[in-house]
């Protein structure tokens, strides 16, 4: 595609930077000194429960929402004063917001009508940007004429179509249904692999986040609670709410905690093992156990006595939901046909798990 | 100082400075007429006098309580056939709404005049009464309290039904089908879930008909008694028969304040920030309630399919039958009004179309009415746009003076109006005229384009900032465009409410330029002739087919760009 022979002009970004970011609604913190630096041509989700701020952030790099503290830089130069018609950063809106009253392409050229494009150079950049995102033919229609998935694509192509170094999405998926989203999610990929812009993604959906993004900055309560690669989010969760909220977690109260070289001595029911990392700062010590990591043993192995009091059978995987002599819910998964033990409902087990993979939380 | 600097700097903005035009257009306009009426007053010892006299105090009272009893009445009319379209399919609905609707698009001056036809001596009810020798001799029926009570609330019947249809709208019907499984009867499901929800709707209607209420004169005048008198027929009184400005000055300021302090008070009871739980326990907690609860259950009326829909027909009918009943009386041959007339010709229409008052008139009233409705549309939507960025300084603050000039009881301001205009030489003229009625239509638009904007939302805008366009271009590409419908619906009932108007007409129409309104008032008081029913015939005729051209092309224009169509004529 022609698209992706243009490099992007040498001056167009060196990046995003969020510095100290502060937003206060009437005594209501929504944002509490966020500080973030987003690569040039890098693709990063925002991640978080509704109300953790990954909107409000959005806004206040678009333009919509001013912070009461902090400063917003893109290439350096601060944009806080600007007005979001200034900016030049492409925003796909949740619900995409595309004018009713105008055609798909129409609503195309509308951001090059604003930049004074001429109409000759208008019309060949409309219709080869709707070719991109595969609307050949349907820019005549309008908006409600459309399937929410062609909507969705009129919405990025107006985004697009001014060439932004920058461009922020917001929950865009969320109006289409599941097989939708995961085609679109593919295109965005490619698309983005394409353009060489700067994306900044914000979704609540961890399985967008972790399939997409070069990186991921997970938000909580108006904080940036862990950046950082996919992998490293998932693998090396920085506190129990990461690990609570990329992926499913056990977390188990541990009896001792011991500094040890490189890592720290935990024992669990007079079960012991080593567990790598510094513990995380605060709280009371809980041993942080993916079920995929746990693996469950007939009574008379090593290992703390739990009872199964459920089996769930997931396909693959096998989910076995015990409770440990301590009182506590116990999730352990594994592969469904590879194993010669397997415990029923009410038998006496032993729960183990692979000490080096855990955390400190 | 930069918070000065930024307060400025706000005013500064095409948002700040659409505001500033607007806010000063309405106080030019609508303030300053109320304001000038302190001056025309004979001082604080006029004031004194009108505190002090009983009488004034009697016929306050007499207002308010016939105020009550419209807006009680009101609500019990309204609350079945709102209901009855908020459960209905949406052909049904869409019927019951334009019932709702079509009375308030057809002059207020000839529905109440239509009632005459109903209730005349000769009239549609004493003629089905001696014919069927019910009675031997015909009932006084006009010029009674009950005919001022029935009047008015047909009046006020669209209003009331359209603030009760926007509320239940918003009650998801499934919680009644919950509410059934959970083993609540139809009446209980009503009682404890229907009823509560709707009370907020209840409350804003009922207010609302109770403040319009205040100033009602039309309706009194042709249809009450001597004992039926109003505050403005009093004020109209002084000036018409007295030719006492500075005590009509006095009584309308005392009006003012008095039905002020009662709109205060009303709106601190009823706009307390309460969930609607708790309305629900107030009211399901009385014990009078109570017992009217257990009797609604005993009595099973809400298994009774026909009595609801004899309900219904009988409201549909109470709509229908004053516009009806016109119709033959306007036909009749004979020179005086009787139903049904013993012979018919197009006598009267003859008369109507080739007397040149009234083709005068109707040529006035449609100058004033265009000129009216451009400015309220330019300013009524000025305002809205500027407020539609709730972070607009000031914004909050001034939104209700936007709102204002449509709850004052019109002959207020009619006094206002008329002191203001006399020294400007604006008296007795088009311009004049057409001031003064953009004053009171500026809320109309106002409203319709606030709901407008709101449907419209702010991420739409925002996208186009986004991607580039300054204020100019996304007002004019992308807002305006949108809120064409709005606007035109805007324009239309502000084109109507000057053309329909009645009170302001009085003293600033005169001589030189009589608007229809206005001389339809003189005949119906003076002239006992079929010419009246003509003329309300037509009229109303007139303003029907406006309103259904407008409606359709409306609706064209709708269906063509995709949006829900109905959802303009039901407002908020």
């Amino acid at each position: 595609m022609n698209a992706a022979d243009q490099q992007p002009p040498a001056d167009r970004s060196q990046g995003l930077s969020i510095e100290r970011l502060g937003v206060t609604y009437r005594e209501v913190t929504a944002i509490d000194d966020v500080s973030l630096e987003i690569e040039r041509g890098e693709f990063i989700a925002f991640l978080g429960p509704s109300g953790s701020g990954k909107t409000t952030i959005l806004m206040s790099i678009a333009g919509f929402t001013k912070p009461t503290s902090g400063d917003i830089k893109l290439d350096g130069r601060s944009i806080l004063d600007m007005p979001p018609e200034d900016r030049g950063i492409g925003v796909v809106f949740q619900g995409y917001a595309l004018f009713p009253h105008l055609t798909a392409a129409q609503n195309i050229a509308f951001p090059l009508e604003m930049r004074k494009v001429d109409r000759s150079a208008i019309t060949t950049r409309v219709s080869k940007i709707l070719d991109m995102v595969g609307l050949g033919d349907l820019g005549g229609r309008y908006p409600h004429e459309m399937s929410g998935g062609q909507q969705q694509r009129v919405a990025l192509a107006r985004a697009l179509v001014f060439e932004p170094s920058l461009l922020l999405l917001d929950e865009p998926l969320g109006a289409l249904d599941k097989d939708r989203r995961l085609a679109m999610q593919q295109e965005f990929r490619l698309l983005h692999k394409k353009i060489g812009a700067t994306i900044i993604y914000v979704t609540h959906d961890q399985h967008e986040a972790l399939s997409m993004a070069d990186r991921i900055a997970l938000m909580d309560k108006g904080r940036i609670a862990q950046v950082g690669t996919p992998s490293e989010i998932f693998s090396a969760p920085a506190s129990r709410f990461v690990a609570g909220f990329i992926g499913e977690c056990n977390f188990l109260k541990a009896d001792t905690v011991d500094r040890e070289e490189g890592g720290h001595r935990v024992s669990v029911a007079g079960y012991a093992g080593h567990v790598r990392g510094a513990q995380a700062a605060g709280g009371s010590a809980a041993l942080a156990i993916r079920p995929h990591h746990a693996f469950i043993a007939p009574h008379d192995s090593i290992g703390v006595p739990a009872t199964v009091s459920d089996v769930m059978f997931l396909g693959e995987l096998t989910e076995y939901i015990t409770r440990l002599s301590s009182g506590e819910e116990f999730r352990i998964r594994r592969i469904s046909d590879k194993h010669d033990f397997n415990p029923s409902i009410g038998d006496h087990v032993k729960a183990g798990w692979e000490w080096d993979r855990c955390r400190l939380c | 100082m930069p918070s000065l600097l930024k307060r400025a700097g706000s005013l500064c903005s095409p948002n700040g400075v659409l505001l500033l035009f607007a806010t000063i257009y309405v106080c030019a306009t609508f303030v300053f007429p109320l304001f000038s009426m302190l001056a025309a007053s004979e001082g604080l010892s006029g004031y004194v006098k009108v505190v002090t006299d009983g009488f004034y105090w009697t016929i306050l009272f007499n207002t308010f309580k016939l105020s009550a009893i419209v807006a009680a009445g009101t609500l019990l009319v309204a609350y079945p056939l709102a209901m009855r379209a908020c459960m209905a399919g949406p052909r049904m609905r869409l019927i019951l709404l334009i019932f709702m609707t079509v009375p308030m698009w057809t002059s207020l001056l000839a529905r109440s005049y239509a009632w005459i036809s109903v209730l005349d001596r000769r009239g549609l009810v004493n003629s089905v009464l001696t014919s069927l020798q019910i009675t031997g001799s015909p009932l006084k029926l006009l010029h009674t309290t009950g005919a001022t009570v029935i009047g008015s609330i047909y009046i006020m019947l669209p209003m009331m039904a359209l603030a009760l249809f926007a509320q239940m709208s918003k009650i998801d019907l499934t919680t009644l089908k919950a509410a059934r499984t959970l083993g609540a009867g139809p009446a209980q499901t009503f009682l404890r879930v229907f009823l509560p929800l709707s009370f907020p709707g209840i409350v804003s209607g009922t207010v609302l008909t109770f403040i319009v209420s205040l100033g009602l004169f039309v309706t009194p005048v042709l249809l009450g008694g001597p004992q039926d008198r109003t505050f403005s027929m009093l004020i109209e009184q002084e000036v018409n028969t007295f030719g006492n400005f500075s005590r009509a000055a006095e009584l309308s300021v005392f009006l003012l304040v008095v039905s002020g302090l009662l709109l205060l008070v009303l709106l601190r009871l009823t706009n307390r920030r309460q969930r609607p739980g708790r309305r629900a326990k107030a009211i399901t907690g009385t014990r009078a309630a109570g017992l009217l609860a257990r009797l609604i259950v005993m009595l099973r009326i809400f298994e009774m399919r026909w009595f609801w829909n004899v309900v219904i027909l009988a409201v549909l009918a109470f709509i229908m039958l004053p516009l009806v009943t016109l119709v033959p009386m306007s036909l009749g041959s004979s020179n005086y009004l009787e139903f049904p007339p013993k012979t018919y010709s197009l006598r009267w229409y003859d008369a109507l179309f080739h007397d040149s008052r009234w083709i005068t008139a109707f040529l006035n009233s449609l100058m004033v009415g265009l000129l009216a409705a451009l400015i309220s549309v330019v300013v009524g939507t000025s305002a809205a746009l500027a407020m539609r960025d709730r972070r607009q300084r000031g914004a909050r603050l001034i939104a209700p003076l936007f709102v204002a000039p449509s709850l004052i009881p019109p002959m207020v301001y009619a006094i206002g109006a008329y002191i203001t205009s006399v020294p400007l030489g604006l008296q007795d003229s088009v311009l004049g005229l057409a001031l003064a009625h953009s004053a009171l239509a500026i809320p109309f638009v106002f409203i319709i384009s606030e709901t407008g904007l709101a449907g419209i939302g702010e991420r739409v805008e925002q996208a186009a900032q986004s991607l580039g366009a300054r204020w100019t271009s996304r007002v004019w590409r992308i807002t305006l465009p949108l809120l064409i419908p709005s606007i035109a619906v805007g324009g239309l009932i502000a084109f109507i409410t000057s053309f329909d108007e009645i009170v302001v007409a009085l003293f600033l129409s005169g001589i030189h330029v009589q608007t229809l309104p206005k001389t339809f008032w003189r005949a119906a008081i003076l002239e006992v002739t079929p010419i009246v029913p003509a003329a309300a015939v037509t009229i109303m005729a007139a303003g029907l087919t406006v309103v259904s051209v407008a409606a359709l092309m409306l609706h064209l224009s709708r269906s063509r760009a995709g949006r829900n169509p109905s959802s303009v004529f039901i407002g908020r």
